[in-house]
């Protein structure tokens, strides 16, 4: 909600806040920059930078923040929840507290409320208007322009754009003061707190302009390899003019223009011979780029990046993209980027994207709640498909009274509208899901706000199904009537939680699948959430039936938040009532993850490799459990399995060797003594476990398949740690503030072979044209700064992110550690940015000790 | 090749339910723990029901899962407590229409 909502006293704090600044512009010239920003016309101007940053324990009676002298420079984006907790702090250990509000839902870490400001300094447009967009900040924000409110906004994800024209001051020098709050238990995972995403500026020269969101391209044929585009602008006062569109490849050839007299809203159709389709194979985007005329004057002109696909589902048929029957192989995640909280940098998006794209994830579905336009380019840019989500409640709460469901009757359907306005450019998206796991769904309401919800997006985009994820009870037995119903189902018994969705998610239901299949034959349907552990039964199910058109697990990356829901117990033998449970503090990440905080794999995502093709053959090792104990994972979690054989201490016990394999054979060897030759039957589903007495040397597994062989792992026992190894993600990093460098740090062997279970606390330095903005290992504890450049390893390993401080040149980077050769990297930065890297992969040897082969 | 479409819909009627029983299957939990007698047959035979409803985070769960669905976070009953809870609760009087 923008512009609305505002009463007396929010404009009063503004004004106090702007006084504050000014204040401080007068008496302390070093913390107020002296370059104040100078904003010419354009749409889409950065505005990320040279912003001051105030966090406000607490409000004094006159809404002033306590401490006027505590400000500091930042720039966006920003998140205050990751940074440490001031020292002394009870019990806090870095970012995590026990006390924290929002408990093991929020991942231990602290809101509050915190305090924006930027001056700035632009000449007042005449007839034009400028207008400040925000992509998200969590969650309530106000924003003031010199002392004027100009903006409320309850939803932390949805982007908002804020009228400034009005109030901008005739000298040309304004100030933006933004208050953020995050109060309460808001949330049931970490959000971050602050402007955490990206911010711009548009300054129109003129009245008449094209609407914000107002231009996207469907296609709606393809035949014969030519394409034909349905293109819709929206202009904002037309106006006398023309609206000049064209279309360029991805080679920057012009393929089509069309010219039409400007109206409100202008249709064009276009027809691209020769069309190159976008897919997650081949993410090809073309770009339209519209002009909107007045005689020999261009008034506004943006660019628009599509993809040509068409996306369609059937039961018969399952999913089909262009043409082509695809198999969902999904994961959901949540917003947070681990170490670096949920500060949205575009480089910290696209590096999710990437990590996930090369274990053989091509669709994810962003839980539970819009996600970043960096997030969406990324996956346009890098091919992955996405369903878009709405909502995690609708009316009724979801555990506590501060969350959604408070904003919900007011402000859905303008988030709604932002969600499907904002994305429906990007041919990434495929589905829009209205909500998760909803609260009174079943309820006479809920049924009503389903076709509400569902409506709405139908009316802003019909070209996507409308889809929910679904958990427990789907609703008793109920039939819509002709007016309500989606085409071709009026009269036909559905159940209240899916009677008016178009494709059904499926939360945790396997069991039911082939069952709800008798029951709805025209049903397409998929797994929008599933455990892990589950990953071969699913698919194998999912290949074969073409009404199953994929899965998303819970989660495909680690997450800050409901910490401790994966992992494992190690509980006596017998004991009553022992089993898998919710871990509480010190535990501050979800550990359900495939792919683990910083970037690494976990025993899951390798077995996932197998069961998608990525790798035909994988080895772990569970680690040895206590004589009298027993490990049980827990909901969403996995056995502990490492990809390594050095367990010293565990000499002669049998260990567990976890293979899992898409052979028929596996033949194992301890340093080229037979062990055994073991057939994997189809009852295996692909996975063997085999006991073998722990001594150290070289373990190595063989898989065949009809007597060939496709695959060989190979785990070392290793030597002591001796030194520090760097490897950068990236042979080609930026430079700029919106740069970042992801440097993987190893503890290794006199051979270089990772070292596991290395206890040691390391130190990075950062020197040069870098600085270093986070630190830290994926340990699912809460362990430390991710901020002080002092660090404990975890397995290993740990992850330093370095950010550009805006101009070209050498950063270096030095880790050191007790007992262990340093390390130095120097990386070039460069000015441009990389706009599209190859898939990282780890090194062989990161896989402690592991090597090996698959074809 | 046609693009699929999803126009919107005229406008919104409730749809129509039909008569049901009670059952551990096939209604929510919070329908059988808003009905008296049904509750005291659930918690009859399945005495832990008791205790897993009284859990804080369950109850945002109750209106969204069936008894029987408890059984993926451990509450599993057996198959002799389902079959005697659903002779009973089928005795109770036939409900109807949309919640």
């Amino acid at each position: 909600m923008t512009g609305a909502g505002l009463n007396r006293r929010e404009v009063m704090l503004g004004a106090a806040a702007g006084g504050v600044a000014l204040t401080m512009a007068q008496s302390a010239g070093a913390i107020v920059p002296q370059d104040v920003e100078k904003v010419g016309s354009g749409r889409r101007q950065p505005f990320n930078l040279g912003w001051q940053f105030h966090r406000a324990g607490d409000l004094g009676t006159d809404g002033q923040p306590s401490d006027p002298r505590d400000w500091r420079d930042v720039d966006l984006p920003h998140d205050w929840s990751i940074e440490d907790l001031p020292a002394g702090s009870d019990g806090a250990v870095g970012p995590f507290t026990p006390k924290a509000v929002g408990g093991a839902s929020a991942g231990f870490a602290v809101g509050g409320e915190g305090w924006y400001r930027k001056r700035f300094r632009i000449a007042v447009p005449g007839s034009g208007k400028v207008e400040l967009l925000f992509d998200g900040v969590y969650i309530e924000s106000t924003v003031w322009l010199n002392g004027k409110a100009v903006a409320r906004h309850r939803n932390g994800y949805t982007p908002f754009a804020c009228d400034l024209t009005p109030y901008l001051s005739a000298s040309g020098e304004n100030e933006i003061v933004v208050r953020v709050r995050n109060l309460g238990v808001n949330q049931r995972w970490y959000s971050g707190s602050g402007i955490y995403r990206d911010v711009w500026l548009d300054v129109y020269p003129q009245a008449s302009h094209l609407t914000r969101w107002g231009t996207w391209v469907v296609t709606r044929e393809i035949a014969d390899g030519a394409a034909t585009l349905a293109i819709t602008t929206e202009l904002t006062l037309p106006g006398q003019g023309r609206l000049v569109s064209r279309i360029f490849d991805s080679d920057g050839r012009k393929v089509w223009e069309g010219a039409a007299d400007a109206g409100a809203v202008v249709r064009q159709t276009a027809t691209i011979a020769q069309a190159r389709p976008w897919s997650p194979d081949s993410p090809r985007l073309y770009r339209l780029e519209t002009e909107l005329h007045r005689g020999t004057e261009v008034l506004d002109r943006a660019s628009t990046a599509f993809g040509i696909r068409i996306v369609s589902f059937d039961a018969e048929q399952g999913m089909t993209l262009n043409g082509i029957p695809t198999k969902l192989r999904g994961g959901c995640i949540h917003h947070d980027h681990g170490i670096l909280g949920a500060a949205g940098f575009a480089d910290a998006e696209a590096r999710k994207v990437r990590l996930l794209k090369a274990r053989g994830f091509n669709a994810l579905r962003p839980s539970h709640n819009p996600f970043s336009h960096a997030f969406l380019d990324a996956c346009d840019r890098l091919g992955m498909m996405v369903i878009g989500e709405a909502f995690d409640v609708w009316h009724e709460p979801k555990f506590s009274p501060d969350d959604y469901s408070s904003a919900f009757a007011s402000d859905w359907q303008s988030d709604l509208d932002t969600l499907a306005r904002s994305a429906r450019h990007h041919p990434s998206v495929i589905m829009w899901s209205i909500g998760n796991e909803i609260p009174g769904r079943n309820n006479a309401r809920g049924v009503e706000t389903q076709w509400q919800l569902a409506n709405r997006v139908h009316q802003l985009d019909p070209s996507r199904p409308v889809t929910a994820g679904i958990h427990g009870f789907p609703g008793l037995e109920t039939t819509p009537g002709a007016r309500a119903a989606r085409p071709g189902t009026a009269g036909i018994p559905d159940r209240t939680s899916t009677v008016f969705l178009d494709v059904i998610g499926y939360n945790y239901k396997l069991a039911d699948y082939e069952a709800d299949h008798q029951r709805f034959p025209t049903r397409v349907f998929y797994g929008s959430e599933s455990f892990p552990k589950e990953v071969f039964a699913i698919w194998e199910m999912t290949e074969r039936h073409p009404w199953l058109i994929g899965d998303f697990v819970w989660t495909a990356m680690d997450y800050l938040g409901e910490a401790g829901i994966g992992g494992n117990s190690v509980v006596a033998v017998g004991e009553p009532g022992a089993g898998p449970g919710t871990s509480e503090w010190p535990w501050v990440n979800a550990y359900c993850g495939d792919i683990d905080l910083i970037g690494g794999q976990k025993p899951s995502s390798l077995a996932r490799d197998v069961a998608w093709g990525v790798s035909p053959l994988e080895m772990l090792v569970r680690r040895p459990v206590p004589a009298g104990q027993v490990e049980i994972p827990k909901l969403w979690g996995w056995f502990d399995e490492l990809p390594s054989w050095t367990w010293p201490g565990a000499e002669g016990r049998p260990l567990g060797v976890s293979i899992y394999t898409s052979g028929d054979r596996i033949d194992l060897t301890l340093d080229g003594r037979k062990l055994e030759s073991r057939e994997v039957t189809t009852a295996d589903r692909k996975h063997v476990v085999i006991a073998v007495p722990y001594a150290s040397g070289v373990l190595e597994a063989v898989a065949f398949r009809d007597g060939r062989e496709i695959g060989r792992r190979r785990l070392e026992t290793v030597e002591p740690p001796a030194k520090i190894r760097l490897t950068p993600e990236h042979a080609n990093n930026g430079s700029g503030r919106d740069d970042l460098s992801f440097v993987r740090i190893d503890v290794v062997d006199a051979q270089g072979r990772l070292v596991p279970e290395v206890q040691a606390q390391l130190e990075v330095t950062v020197n040069g044209v870098g600085e270093l903005v986070a630190f830290g290992s994926a340990n699912p504890l809460a362990s430390g700064s991710y901020r002080s450049g002092t660090a404990a390893l975890w397995h290993g390993r740990a992850l330093a992110v370095v950010r550009g401080r805006g101009k070209p040149g050498r950063v270096s980077i030095q880790a050191t550690g007790r007992g262990l050769a340093p390390a130095l990297l120097s990386l070039s930065l460069s000015g441009g940015k990389i706009a599209q890297a190859a898939p990282f992969s780890p090194p062989a040897s990161s896989r402690i000790g592991s090597t090996g082969s698959g074809t | 090749m046609i693009a699929p479409d999803y126009p919107p819909a005229a406008a919104y009627e409730a749809p129509v339910g039909r008569p049901y029983r009670l059952s551990l299957g096939r209604v929510s939990t919070g329908e059988l723990l808003a009905d008296a007698q049904a509750w005291t047959i659930v918690t009859k035979h399945i005495p832990a029901m008791k205790f897993l409803v009284a859990a804080p985070s369950v109850k945002i769960l109750l209106d969204n899962m069936t008894v029987l669905d408890f059984g993926v976070f451990g509450v599993a009953p057996t198959t002799e407590a389902i079959a005697a809870a659903d002779a009973e609760l089928a005795q109770l009087p036939e409900r109807g229409g949309t919640r």
